[in-house]
């Protein structure tokens, strides 16, 4: 028995590093240092940064995130003075760009426009931001396809830069953890930042479930897992907002949950839930869900006059019903 | 409920290149509130910190969420030059104890609220049980940074906590937000203040990180307020050239 448990640990020690390595998409092996260091140049080229000799830091692969941190694929990250590049570690693909050099001018411009109590732009129209970033998609290898939607547009004047946001659509859905963001700094309409989580991940947009079962659904499971949650003690829930058809990452968070409040109880949370599961080391899958939110509140052991106020999102998948994550 | 001034920061437009207007900008919401009171003749923070070990906190009630978090964190806040605490999950006794001579403060915690939802404890303990209050913290805190990473902390008694640690630079939530965003953000945060970037740098260059557009990125924008200490520098780790 000893045995076998130590073969396991030995295989999970080779499994997960692996695993996160050979992640992204294509599952290809991780791209050379000259790989990425060649994105790295490629991306310098785009933003016009002259790169003085430097050479850049690769750093080992690395997972990276979605927002509602789903592991969605691993980088290698390429690092110098002026310039900080993440090269998905498989395909080769830029998926961040940071121009420290417009990052610190833009921060310094903001400074002294605030204490010489200046104005701080905006010195470009909309047109003009969004033709500059759009060049800038190109050029760092993302077309803005019709499948991904203009979603958000902003100007800060204390920072004196652009903000714009795409997301992805598959079939008119929105796909809210892949997009694309860009910042450009007003004065000189140089890119700051640029981050891109699209994938090509297939989605199935059948809605096979009606609303009204979805929500009853959402209602039973919240109903079932809170006494859990707050170890039985007095609650309430009530569902807002109104269900909205989104696209997701799987993510099993409720699973989680529950397995690890059940070995709370039972004093034997065992060190390996530290450790990704064996589900985040497969390649993400995506849904169409309903997401459905509700705010609980329970009052607590000590019987004070404090509510621990609490949000829930439930994703249920409206092709079958079932409860596939969600947000707490 | 977001601020109109807020709200008219965006410009929301499903259609590639419709017509739009540009509103007023969206600011990440400072306020000044006056600095702690200090005693007087004391050795300034900053050479206080150089002369000695700088000791930092950071704990995570979630425990059943982010299994993790806290020494995720640990790590970060080492990174900006501190000898940092960890626990996963604190009780109140613990927290207290551990917050005398520490200048960054993190928690993850539950914000408790009264009857009108305003902030007003920490939710410690195993099962969040263990209230922190203002006034139980210790006389005479001197923080550098505070980051109370829970439900509405910005809000309700916010200003207390921050008085009560002593705090130069004290960071929380206007509204509920959800546990990942959280997360994320704290790490984000963190990350940014590297380099010897100011509080209020480091919270715009986490807000930049999420998606613009996404649910993530409007809670965000819309909650994440600087209470105190927008300008304070909190990187202790040598300059590089």
């Amino acid at each position: 028995m000893k045995a076998i448990r130590m073969l396991c640990t030995l295989v999970s020690c080779l499994v997960v590093p692996l695993g996160m390595a050979f992640l992204s998409e294509g599952g290809s092996p991780p791209i050379s240092d000259e790989a990425a260091i060649a994105a790295y140049a490629k991306a310098a080229k785009a933003l016009q940064i002259e790169q003085d000799g430097e050479k850049p830091i690769v750093s080992k692969a690395e997972a990276r995130t979605s927002e509602f941190t789903t592991r969605v694929g691993s980088v290698r990250k390429v690092r110098s003075r002026v310039l900080s590049v993440d090269v998905d570690a498989c395909s080769g693909k830029i998926v961040s760009v940071q121009n420290e050099q417009a990052w610190e001018r833009s921060n310094a411009r903001a400074k002294t426009a605030l204490e010489e109590g200046k104005g701080n732009g905006p010195t470009r129209t909309p047109k003009q931001v969004i033709d500059a970033a759009e060049n800038y998609c190109r050029t760092l290898g993302q077309n803005l396809t019709p499948d991904l939607g203009f979603r958000l547009m902003g100007y800060d004047n204390k920072q004196g830069m652009w903000s714009l946001g795409w997301a992805r659509y598959v079939n008119g859905y929105v796909f809210d953890e892949e997009g694309i963001s860009i910042h450009i700094e007003d004065q000189t309409g140089d890119l700051v930042l640029y981050s891109n989580w699209v994938t090509q991940i297939a989605c199935n947009t059948d809605v096979r479930v009606p609303k009204d079962k979805a929500l009853a659904i959402a209602r039973d499971y919240m109903s079932k897992i809170l006494p859990k949650l707050v170890q039985n003690q007095p609650f309430k829930f009530d569902q807002v907002e109104e269900p909205e058809l989104w696209i997701v990452y799987v993510n099993d968070f409720f699973k989680r949950v529950e397995a690890r409040v059940e070995a709370w109880v039972e004093g034997t949370a065992p060190p390996e839930q530290l450790l990704p599961s064996p589900e985040e080391l497969v390649p993400p899958r995506a849904r169409l869900v309903y997401t459905i939110r509700f705010n609980f509140w329970y009052i607590g052991k000590e019987r004070v006059n404090i509510n621990r106020e609490g949000r829930a999102t439930i994703w249920v998948d409206a092709a079958n019903g079932e409860i596939v994550g969600g947000l707490m | 409920m977001p601020s109109r001034s807020h709200l008219s920061a965006f410009v929301i437009h499903r259609s590639h290149l419709s017509a739009f207007v540009i509103h007023s900008s969206f600011v990440l919401r400072i306020s000044s509130f006056p600095g702690p009171p200090r005693p007087s003749g004391t050795i300034p923070h900053w050479s206080a910190k150089v002369a000695k070990e700088a000791k930092a906190y950071a704990a995570n009630t979630w425990w059943f969420s982010w299994l993790g978090h806290a020494a995720e964190m640990k790590g970060l806040i080492d990174n900006l030059g501190y000898t940092t605490l960890e626990e996963e999950p604190p009780t109140k006794a613990s927290a207290i104890a551990a917050a005398p001579g520490r200048f960054v403060w993190y928690s993850l915690s539950h914000g408790g609220t009264d009857k009108n939802d305003r902030f007003v404890c920490l939710c410690f303990g195993r099962w969040d049980n263990d209230l922190l209050y203002p006034k139980d913290l210790p006389a005479d805190l001197h923080y550098t940074l505070v980051f109370l990473n829970g439900c509405t902390s910005a809000s309700g008694d916010g200003g207390a906590f921050a008085n009560a640690f002593g705090a130069e630079a004290y960071v929380g939530w206007l509204h509920s937000i959800d546990n990942p965003v959280a997360k994320g953000f704290a790490v984000y945060f963190m990350e940014a203040l590297k380099g010897h970037k100011t509080v209020g740098q480091a919270v715009t260059a986490a807000v930049n990180k999420f998606p613009v557009g996404s649910l993530a990125y409007q809670q965000v924008v819309f909650s994440i307020k600087i209470l105190r200490g927008a300008n304070v520098v909190v990187d202790l780790s040598p300059e590089t050239p």
